[in-house]
């Protein structure tokens, strides 16, 4: 009782003596979560505001090398001693539809010491004294691992008996950081290969090893675990080209991009109507299918092997999802020849089009992927040697056909649709274009000339571009495809005379002559206008080198290189780069043969601390020092506008970057397909989602307050017809009203009017609700007395409105529209989701999370899902706010 | 009884016929929403150099889009009360076997939704209130806070993520690659085994919503003073709580439920795109986005006359569990 009468106390002390206000302020203090969601929305808010200034990047910047790149790790600790914090130089990319992690990592040494020294690295030329070490890596280089594994294949039983085998010692040569990082870093992995399907795969899939096993378990229901241990011997590290690894795969991409460029080209040129159309409809149709089943087989092929071998259920996933992909791409190839079929409707085989097209795209799509199943597991059954049939597709796998073809399908479709679009829009298709391009060039270890210049004239074709500098590029490009010609020219002479250790004859040397000349010709003549073509035709030249290195001509081939360099003298890389050729070929020999060593050297020591004795033995170096990049606060970087107002190039946090190395950045969490930095559009796109919320709420309580005060206050007609309306629009669906009023205004728009059309929507649909509130609380008020009294008095509707009535519904208001905000960030966020939002290259939350669609990519950039998270936690404060607020008002006395 | 059978009976029919001059103004409106879009669905193709003049001229006027608009509303009003729903542009067959084709999907995942949203949140909503400020309390709580604040197709998202890394649900899409070679048993186990994901995914949030409502609702029961008399009568405390605080703390969720079943066939175009469910939503989001005015009318009118139904459903529920509430 007592307690009850002390409660009692304290709300009359409440109501009696405390304004509003302080009521708030009381409630918040008591509401622990309340005053939680308070601070956590109080640093969006600022977040927000400054946004520029805790933006380590340009979050419109992109950085190709770095797309999908993790979060950067900070390091605090080099060679033992604190420094501080600082970042590596560092280059990632998940290959989206190869399933397979492709992770390359750029290494810059500051420093080497051999027996000779120390060389100190300035522009990537090693020197001592006169000394010079040429140390450039490009992206055409990679490392590769050659060692050999202890594999061991290892069980229990059920009945707790344990039993390991081992394997015949592999010697296999890999990618280096793309194996494994466990096994690199520990020295051993252990896979767990506990899926039923591994067990089959291990007791029948392994000749001897098989028998062996299933002579100790009987059947794979006895085996408890099952785990496959993997130890590293002996390591040897080579630097390696990737080029002309597997030309198999290079035709074969050809071919397709090929294909699919014809195809694109058969769609969109004028069908003439009348005769023979309908037979070249279905001309493309099979052409597609095929191309589409044939493609579709050979990246099954892999997933499901390395499911068989390994067990492994996310191959499987894979596999799926790979198949899924393709019946997307088919569904596309579809969906394309269904327009094209309505098109065709019209023409005077009406009928005998349709049937057509129904042979053509049957019905069952999906059924492919049956098929392809089938015919991959009667290719492994049938196959003599099993290893070598795993091989081949693993190399089919490396050259991520469905990259291509999707990207194509989706370059045209977007192409198509956007056709009339600004400019702006046009540059954006082109940036993209020009994107996926330079991803082929990274990971097709070649430049591949068809299907560039397929995209290229098609976008010169569509009239897409007026920009000069894309037509100089597509020059440069056509440029470098015919320098390639004469390389290869060049390098099938060289490959017909050149052999490691023999010296070609007079007459040989005669054509090698007359062919280096031609090249050297043809590449003065050259003029180039881009950076991304200068390091394609480093990268000629660089595999240039790796066939020449067989040759010690001497001089006279020291010469012709020499009037390369004169003809390229504006390009530096490529001149240092033809530098260390000439030097290698003359035969600087000291210095051609430390070179790959001292590459190793310094890898190894970076990642692989355990491996160190090994290479530190009698190498000839001894250390090594490498360049570290210290984060700083409130450093210089880009430009930004602090408060929207002041260009300011102050930020809070940064990378020291005084060499303007490209391949350092601060990505704290983690980059976008881009290369973009996640954090800073995060922080850009804070400001959308936060404002929209409060604009949204003030035009919606606005329209409310109106429309709900006016027909509650007078009644009668106004009222019915007003509350009619607002009926109706509760009754269409939300979210179909959501995308409906959308897709009423135009698509292609520049971010800031979507923004302000968005606002407009959310808050049509949203007053009508509190309207009717609103206009409950307007009739109930109306009625008391001191209304009744203003009334009496004689002031104006008006007034008694604006002064009596409206002024006591504030508390509920408050309330309400704290809780109404929430509504406005998740409908911003699942328009941008669903691309009817804000649009690239403006960064929302919702868009962001589009980014995460794809399944492969969410699960190798699961920091792609970040932005989801400050969803939540933003619309779980406004929650939490509104929650306490409602403690303080509470709003049902109020009706 | 027989009384209260009957005015049932006139209510109901009032109400349906209060319905029609309803429908109409939303079909009118929707219809005119989708004219006044820029373009039309032929856009696509007058955007091609390759479709001739008089090709498109005849397309329109197969597709009676050179018409005014009024005189199209005009005729798809009168299909309608014929029972034809119009046929779509963009697959060129009639609607009604369209949506028919794809209402299967979508109800299975509604309906599962709706029953997993209901049940686990009335439960856990009772379950809650009981232990009032109770450590389970607690934690439910903050499960329903994060439950109404996430977004769905972050939920989504994540479920996604988590299946893709476990392998412990399918990724996407209704059923297996070998459904069609499953026995009957499997396959249902299939659907069912597809079904979790996007379930979770859709009804999480409203499960959220219903769990805060029960847990409010029954709490400001139990403070009512009928319930105090019925705990000094004496009565055991499962009596005073199943019999006289649910029942009355139970009404206004059946508001809800009649909210719920105008979702029913509309409310998961954004999971149903996510999870590659061959859905309504899909079908509905794609026209939208073409322009395929009948297909978009058809799918409106059918989640507007869900939606009136819907409430009329919870009026006559909430008047058969509460005698206080008259059916006027």
């Amino acid at each position: 009782m007592a307690e009850d009468k002390k409660k009692l106390t304290e709300v009359e002390f409440e109501e009696t003596y405390l304004s509003r206000r302080q009521l708030i302020w009381r409630a918040f203090k008591k509401h622990k979560l309340g005053m939680f969601g308070l601070w956590v929305l109080v640093v969006m808010y600022l977040i927000a505001i400054f946004a520029d200034f805790l933006s380590p990047h340009n979050p419109y910047e992109q950085s190709l090398i770095h797309s999908y790149a993790p979060p950067t790790p900070i390091h605090f600790k080099y060679k033992g001693h604190f420094v501080g914090m600082y970042v590596l130089p560092s280059v990632s990319f998940i290959d989206k539809f190869t399933s397979e992690r492709k992770f390359y990592e750029m290494l810059f040494p500051k420093d080497i010491y051999t027996n000779d020294g120390k060389y100190e690295i300035n522009n990537g030329i090693a020197k001592i004294g006169n000394k010079t070490l040429k140390f450039n890596r490009k992206n055409g280089e990679e490392v590769y691992f050659e060692f050999t594994i202890d594999k061991s294949i290892g069980l229990t039983t059920k009945d707790g008996k344990r039993y390991e085998l081992p394997f015949e010692k592999e010697y296999t040569k890999r990618l280096l950081i793309g194996y494994n990082d466990g096994l690199l870093k520990k020295g051993t992995i252990r896979i767990d290969l506990n899926s039923p399907t591994a067990k089959t795969a291990v007791l029948s899939n392994f000749g001897d090893f098989s028998k062996r096993l299933r002579s100790i378990v009987k059947s794979e229901s006895n085996i408890d675990k099952l785990w496959l241990d993997e130890k590293l011997e002996k390591i040897d590290v080579k630097w390696a080209r990737t080029v002309s690894k597997n030309i198999k795969v290079d035709e074969f991409k050809n071919k397709v991009v090929e294909g699919v460029r014809k195809w694109m080209e058969s769609v969109l040129k004028p069908l003439k109507e009348g005769e023979g159309s309908t037979e070249r409809l279905r001309e493309v149709g099979a052409e597609v299918e095929k191309m589409v089943l044939a493609d579709f087989n050979r990246s099954l092929d892999k997933g499901y092997i390395d499911a068989l071998i390994n067990g492994d259920e996310m191959a499987i996933n894979r596999i799926v999802l790979n198949s899924k992909n393709l019946v997307k791409i088919g569904v596309d190839v579809k969906k394309k020849l269904e327009e094209l079929s309505a098109k065709l409707t019209r023409l005077k085989s009406a009928g005998e089009s349709e049937s057509v097209m129904r042979d053509m795209v049957r019905e069952e799509f999906y059924s492919m992927g049956r098929e392809a199943v089938n015919l991959i597991v009667n290719g492994y059954e049938k196959a003599s040697d099993k290893k070598q049939y795993i091989e081949n597709t693993i190399d089919l796998l490396a050259s991520g056909v469905s990259d291509y073809i999707d990207v194509c399908n989706l370059r045209l479709e977007k192409m198509v649709k956007e056709m009339k679009y600004e400019e702006r829009k046009a540059e954006g298709i082109i940036r993209e274009c020009l994107t996926n391009l330079m991803r082929s060039e990274m990971f097709g270890s070649r430049y591949m000339p068809g299907e560039t210049m397929a995209i290229a004239n098609m976008l010169v074709n569509f009239g897409l571009i007026d920009d000069p500098n894309f037509k100089s590029r597509i020059e440069d490009y056509k440029k470098v495809s015919s320098l390639r010609e004469v390389y290869e020219n060049l390098q099938k002479i060289l490959g017909k005379f050149a052999r490691p250790g023999r010296r070609p004859s007079k007459e040989q040397m005669k054509k090698i002559q007359s062919a280096l000349e031609d090249f050297v010709n043809k590449a003065e003549k050259m003029k180039f206008s881009t950076e991304s073509v200068n390091s394609e035709l480093d990268s000629i030249i660089m595999s240039a080198r790796g066939s020449l290195r067989y040759l010690r001509m001497g001089r006279s081939v020291y010469y012709y290189y020499k009037r390369i360099l004169d003809g390229l003298k504006d390009i530096s890389s490529a001149k240092s780069i033809l530098e260390s050729v000439a030097a290698n070929i003359v035969g600087v020999g000291e210095i051609s043969f430390s070179y790959p060593k001292l590459g190793e050297m310094a890898f190894k020591k970076y990642r692989l601390e355990t491996v160190k004795s090994i290479v530190l033995n009698g190498k000839g170096v001894k250390d090594y020092d490498y360049k570290i990049y210290k984060v700083r606060f409130f450093i210089r970087s880009w430009e930004g506008k602090f408060l929207w107002l002041f260009p300011s190039r102050l930020h809070l946090f940064g990378v020291e970057n005084p060499d303007d190395n490209p391949y350092v950045k601060i990505f704290i969490m983690g980059a976008d397909q881009f290369g973009r930095d996640v954090w800073s559009r995060i922080v850009f796109a804070s400001r959308i989602s936060l404002s929209i919320g409060i604009i949204g709420m003030v035009i919606t309580f606005g329209l409310a307050l109106v429309f709900g005060g006016i027909s509650g206050y007078y009644g009668g007609l106004i009222d019915e017809f007003m509350m009619r309306t607002a009926e109706i629009i509760m009754s269409i669906p939300g979210f179909y009203l959501l995308i409906m009023l959308r897709a009423l205004l135009p698509m292609d728009i520049p971010s800031t009017q979507i923004y302000m059309l968005l606002v407009f929507i959310l808050s049509f649909i949203g007053w009508a609700g509190t309207s009717r509130v609103i206009r409950g609380m307007v009739l109930s008020i109306r009625r008391r007395e001191f209304v009744e009294a203003a009334i009496a008095i004689g002031l104006p509707d008006s007034k008694v409105l604006m002064r009596h009535v409206l002024p006591n519904t504030t508390s509920f208001l408050i309330v309400a529209a704290t809780l109404r905000i929430p509504g406005y960030i998740l409908g911003e966020a699942s328009l941008s989701y669903l691309g009817l939002g804000i649009r690239e290259p403006d960064a929302s939350w919702g868009l962001m999370l589009a980014q995460a669609q794809d399944v492969y990519v969410m699960q190798h950039a699961p920091w792609l899902l970040i932005p989801g998270a400050f969803i939540f936690f933003t619309v779980l404060s406004f929650n939490f706010v509104g929650d306490a607020l409602r403690d303080a008002l509470d709003p049902r006395s109020l009706g | 009884m027989q009384p209260r059978g009957e005015s049932v009976l006139k209510y109901i029919i009032r109400r349906l016929i209060i319905m029609i001059p309803e429908l109409f103004v939303i079909s009118f409106l929707v219809f005119m929403i989708m004219w006044a879009a820029p373009g039309d669905f032929l856009d696509q193709y007058r955007m091609d150099p390759s479709v001739s003049p008089q090709f498109l001229e005849s397309l329109e006027k197969e597709l009676g889009l050179d018409k005014p608009p009024i005189v199209q509303y005009g005729i798809w009003l009168k299909d309608i009360l014929t029972g034809n729903f119009g046929y779509s542009f963009y697959y060129r067959q009639p609607v009604s076997k369209l949506i028919w084709g794809r209402v299967f999907a979508t109800v299975i995942l509604s309906l599962s939704s709706f029953f997993f949203s209901w049940t686990l949140g009335i439960i856990t909503g009772v379950f809650s209130a009981l232990k009032k400020y109770s450590i389970w309390d607690k934690i439910l709580t903050v499960v329903a806070f994060s439950g109404i604040a996430i977004p769905g197709f972050f939920l989504a998202l994540l479920l996604l993520y988590i299946a893709a890394n476990t392998g412990w649900f399918p990724i996407s899409g209704m059923v297996s690659i070998n459904h069609s070679q499953m026995s009957a048993g499997e396959r249902f186990k299939d659907i069912m085994w597809h079904l979790i994901l996007p379930t979770i995914a859709l009804g999480f949030g409203g499960f959220a919503t219903l769990m805060r409502y029960m847990r409010g609702s029954l709490l400001d029961v139990l403070n009512e003073d009928y319930v105090t008399f019925a705990r000094a009568k004496g009565l055991p405390e499962r009596k005073v709580i199943y019999k006289h605080a649910l029942r009355n703390a139970i009404n206004p969720m059946i508001t809800f439920l009649g909210y719920s079943i105008s979702g029913l066939l509309g409310g998961a175009v954004i999971i149903e795109n996510i999870f590659a469910w061959p859905g309504m939503g899909r079908l509905v989001y794609q026209a939208l986005i073409q322009q395929d005015v009948y297909l978009v009318m058809a799918s409106a009118m059918i989640s507007a006359v869900m939606l009136v139904i819907g409430n009329l459903i919870a009026d006559i529920l909430l008047a058969a569990v509460d005698p206080r509430v008259r059916l006027e």
